[in-house]
């Protein structure tokens, strides 16, 4: 649907995140999102997702903070910006909608000012027809009484409404990207296929492009047109939703979509990937998987592994895989 | 480990401010405990030829209007404000928290019209409560105490019924009572250890507060009496000649702000060793 | 307000209220029964000290003591005499005043203007400083400016206003002769004092303003407003300030209760016809109609400033739930 030519609305190159200078929380990240494009970066949690997210619009909490690389969004220069130019970037050109829309919200401020105080920022709207377009962007994202409801506070909202709000919010200037941090991992699972449904209706109209940020591999199958894997910090697989999903590469991956399709299969013993991910201050020597990984505890390669970091390597299906096990 | 090294153990992992603190305030109740080793001179001695004499010989910080040797009616003039206001606190925590606890323990409807009680009086200035007080019953000693601690005890007993309620919502309380203890023993056995760090830090915090008032109505005639003297009773002496001889209004005054600081200081340090305990304990980062 | 109300449940806002003022009635009866015998804790005879406290001429033989009495009604029971003296009382007649022999009831009026002029003065004055200096400590937790901050606070709670006051009167009224050195006439009588005044207000306002806006900064909806393009500045003006001021409110409100009656030492220093100094004036002339009145007006005004600030709460913050207990 996208032509490769064209310049990538987000792109990120050898991003490491650290907390302070001493523990590296992501390393070596490299991510693009193309134009229309619905990207998922997938993990389990502590993987390094969310602190990606906030870096990409720099609005790390210290002493988080990005300690190399570059990050672009359509043209500006993230990592070199001015305080003010980040400002116009955040809200005008990316939306981000997060994992607790409830707690996103200010409680003691009408729902409507929040939704159009981008507009406000950002398109010089006046107050008054900031909150006329909010109650439109409302009415789009499927709120019932919109006029109403754009009067009301952040407490009287269910889950999905507040959800629909921030998006609404997060649309309201007309972005070009918009980074969704687990959007629908705090809500019930009804209500997590409308709001889905929502966003992909948006992307169409929109052309938007996407960065989804989930651990929840059914909604990468139903929403992304490309998948990013990301475990302990860094990337380990990338590639077109329907081969990773069908030929996963890396053992990682593997385990994580067999983890996905037993629950999914409702059998009785659920699969696990032994042992746990690592915490971000426990340094592992070689490959950040290999301690859990079934090739490396298996095959002769368990030297390699365990000594030095495998490089990116371009597979037969497209992918980019981190692993020594995988042939080119 | 001795207990003495224990102390000293666990004074240097406080915070800086408490240390600061702890060692002002201990060089402040050290002189004033020491005051008749200390200082050469009665401090009710009068002696007119030295009439507001600036600081020299073996008066080291000269003399008041009446040729009394401040050095010595400073030292002196500390203890009746310091003991007032450190009985007043005593009473008011011990009270306070047994109010408190007791009412988080039985709830209902007493508890209901106690809280209302500390609403009203917690905002009552206590120098007001003192000077009722002593309109009725007349100045003195105890009417300074009583006066403080009527109000005093309010806001420690807001305290301790928080945390007596918090703790007992807990799981191991619930634990505890199916293992047959009864209610009053857990209130004894978890709420007062859990309580002494935030409770000690109110009372440190407060301590400034009932220092200044005791000073006060001193000031205003209405606390320490003749012949006796306190920092507050020299200030309002002092005022007159204020100009010819500043020492004699300087003196009073940091001797209070000194003696007030250090208190603080350690009640600031407790609360944030309390803060940190509290985090700590309940898995906040 | 309305929006407000619209999510409660139905009658919470009249039931609150209601408890409200139940708890002012029964405060002030228990009170005003302390007050009412306040003459009989004494030790001369009460029934003179009431006598002079209801009739302007003083020169009274015992004939026409014992002939008043009866007047009176003090040959009555204690109790009767308490009704028919809360009687008078809720008429707004609080007897005579002994030194003055003005009316109690319209001399605690003015004095509590005054009171109320010079309190909100010195707390407006502390809450202009404190938000932003809260506000920045917050911003800055943990670094030097905080630690500074919290360091001149304690410095401003342990300075003892009777010597702050003399000292300041001596620098700005009698060296350089810039301010009045006393009275209440103006502007400019207020200055001095008012400054005097702000000091522990303003120490405790910037602490709590502080510990509000460290919570404040780490909430979420300061993260999304950010990530809708509002600075840091511009999220804490337009989303923080109006939650992180809220606990501050509630400290507000405690402390103009407090200062209606308790800024004595100030008032007695810079000579102003405040609460503080006429309750002086009575302990120490043994004004014995005026304390009672004293009394009863400062406990009322209490929890009627209280239940306002509760009020105000619950506009403020659309989230919290109105009942007795909300604070």
């Amino acid at each position: 649907m996208t032509t490769l030519d064209e310049a990538p609305c987000l792109k990120v190159e050898n991003l490491d995140i650290s907390i302070g200078d001493a523990i590296a929380v992501a390393r070596g990240i490299n991510l693009e999102v193309r134009r229309g494009e619905t990207v998922a970066l997938v993990g389990e949690s502590g993987s390094g997702k969310t602190v990606t997210a906030l870096s990409l619009i720099d609005l790390l909490p210290p002493p988080l903070r990005v300690t190399r690389g570059t990050i672009t969004i359509c043209g500006e220069t993230i990592t070199e910006a001015t305080p003010d130019a980040l400002n116009h970037v955040r809200g005008n050109r990316v939306g981000m909608v997060f994992q607790q829309p409830s707690s996103m919200l200010d409680p003691s401020c009408r729902v409507g000012r929040q939704v159009g105080e981008a507009l406000q920022l950002h398109k010089g709207a006046s107050r008054g027809e900031a909150f006329e377009r909010a109650v439109e962007l409302l009415r789009e994202v499927g709120i019932p009484e919109a006029p109403r409801r754009a009067r009301s506070f952040a407490h009287q909202l269910s889950g999905g409404m507040a959800q629909r709000v921030m998006i609404a919010a997060a649309l309201s200037s007309d972005p070009d990207l918009l980074i969704a941090d687990e959007p629908t991992t705090a809500l019930d699972v009804t209500v997590q296929a409308q709001i889905l449904g929502l966003l992909e209706r948006e992307r169409r109209q929109r052309t938007l492009s996407i960065l989804l940020i989930t651990h929840d591999l059914s909604i990468v199958s139903a929403m992304a047109d490309r998948v990013v894997v990301m475990y302990a910090g860094g990337i380990v697989e990338e590639g077109p939703v329907e081969t990773i999903m069908r030929a996963p590469q890396h053992p990682y991956t593997k385990a994580l979509i067999d983890c996905s399709l037993m629950r999914e299969a409702g059998s009785g013993d659920l699969e696990s990937i032994p042992g746990t991910i690592p915490p971000p201050n426990r340094s592992i020597p070689g490959c950040r998987f290999h301690p859990r990984c079934p090739h490396a505890l298996a095959r002769r390669t368990g030297s390699v592994c365990a000594s030095s970091e495998p490089e990116a390597t371009r597979t037969a299906e497209g992918h980019l895989v981190h692993c020594w096990a995988v042939e080119p | 480990m001795t207990m003495a090294a224990r102390s000293v153990r666990w004074v240097m992992r406080q915070h800086w401010t408490f240390i600061a603190g702890l060692f002002s305030g201990t060089v402040v109740v050290l002189l004033l405990v020491a005051a008749p080793v200390i200082s050469l001179h009665d401090p009710i001695a009068q002696d007119l030829s030295m009439r507001l004499q600036g600081p020299g010989g073996d008066h080291w910080l000269g003399n008041d209007q009446l040729g009394r040797d401040l050095w010595a009616r400073l030292l002196y003039g500390g203890r009746f404000s310091v003991v007032v206001a450190a009985l007043t606190l005593f009473l008011s925590v011990t009270i306070g928290t047994l109010i408190g606890a007791w009412c988080g323990r039985i709830g209902g409807a007493v508890d209901e019209f106690v809280m209302r009680v500390v609403d009203v009086l917690i905002s009552f200035p206590e120098i007001i409560v003192a000077l009722f007080l002593i309109a009725i019953i007349g100045p003195g000693f105890g009417t300074l105490v009583l006066a403080l601690t009527l109000v005093g005890w309010t806001p420690f007993a807001r305290l301790a019924r928080g945390i007596a309620l918090d703790i007992s919502s807990r799981d191991y309380i619930a634990a505890a009572e199916v293992l047959g203890c009864t209610r009053t023993f857990i209130l004894l056995r978890h709420v007062i250890p859990n309580a002494l760090r935030p409770i000690s830090a109110m009372t440190f915090l407060r301590f400034g507060h009932k220092l200044i008032t005791v000073g006060a109505l001193s000031y205003l005639g209405l606390g320490v009496q003749p012949p006796d003297s306190d920092w507050g009773a020299m200030l309002a002496d002092a005022r007159q000649f204020a100009v010819r001889q500043p020492l004699l209004v300087f003196a009073p005054g940091i001797a209070i702000m000194v003696t007030a600081l250090s208190v603080t200081l350690m009640g600031q340090g407790l609360e944030i060793d309390a803060d940190r305990s509290r985090r700590l304990r309940t898995g906040q980062s | 307000m309305l929006a407000w109300r619209a999510n409660l449940p139905a009658g919470a806002m009249e039931r609150f209220l209601l408890k409200r003022a139940i708890v002012l009635v029964v405060t002030l009866t228990l009170v005003s029964f302390l007050a009412f015998l306040v003459p009989w804790l004494g030790d001369a005879d009460p029934a003179r000290a009431i006598i002079r406290s209801r009739v302007a001429d003083l020169a009274l033989d015992s004939a026409a003591v014992e002939a008043l009495r009866i007047r009176l009604g003090l040959d009555q029971p204690l109790l009767h005499q308490f009704f028919a003296w809360l009687g008078r009382v809720f008429q707004g007649d609080l007897g005579l005043s002994f030194t003055s022999r003005l009316p109690v009831a319209d001399q605690i009026l003015r004095a509590i203007g005054v009171s109320a002029t010079l309190a909100l003065s010195a707390l407006f004055l502390a809450l202009a400083i404190a938000l932003p200096v809260g506000t920045l400590a917050a911003v800055h937790q943990g670094r030097r400016f905080d630690g500074i901050v919290t360091f001149i606070a304690q410095g401003f709670v342990s300075i003892p206003e009777y010597w702050l006051a003399p000292v300041l009167v001596l620098l700005f009224a009698v060296e350089l002769g810039w301010l009045p050195s006393a009275g209440w006439s103006g502007f400019e009588t207020l200055i001095l004092p008012a400054a005097v005044l702000c000091l522990r207000p303003l120490a405790y306002f910037s602490q709590v303003m502080r510990a509000s806006m460290i919570d404040v900064l780490h909430a979420n909806y300061i993260l999304a407003a950010r990530s809708r393009g509002l600075g840091l500045a511009g999220a804490l003006v337009r989303h923080g300030l109006r939650n992180g001021i809220q606990p501050v409110l509630t400290v507000f409100a405690l402390w103009l209760a407090g200062l209606l009656g308790g800024s004595v030492v100030v008032e007695v220093i810079f000579a102003i016809p405040g609460m503080g100094r006429l309750i002086y004036s009575a302990v120490i002339n043994n004004d014995m109609p005026m304390l009672q009145g004293s009394i009863i007006c400062i406990v009322g005004l209490a929890i009627i400033i209280n239940t306002a600030a509760d009020v105000l709460y619950g506009v403020l913050n659309p989230t919290v739930t109105v009942s007795g207990d909300a604070r």
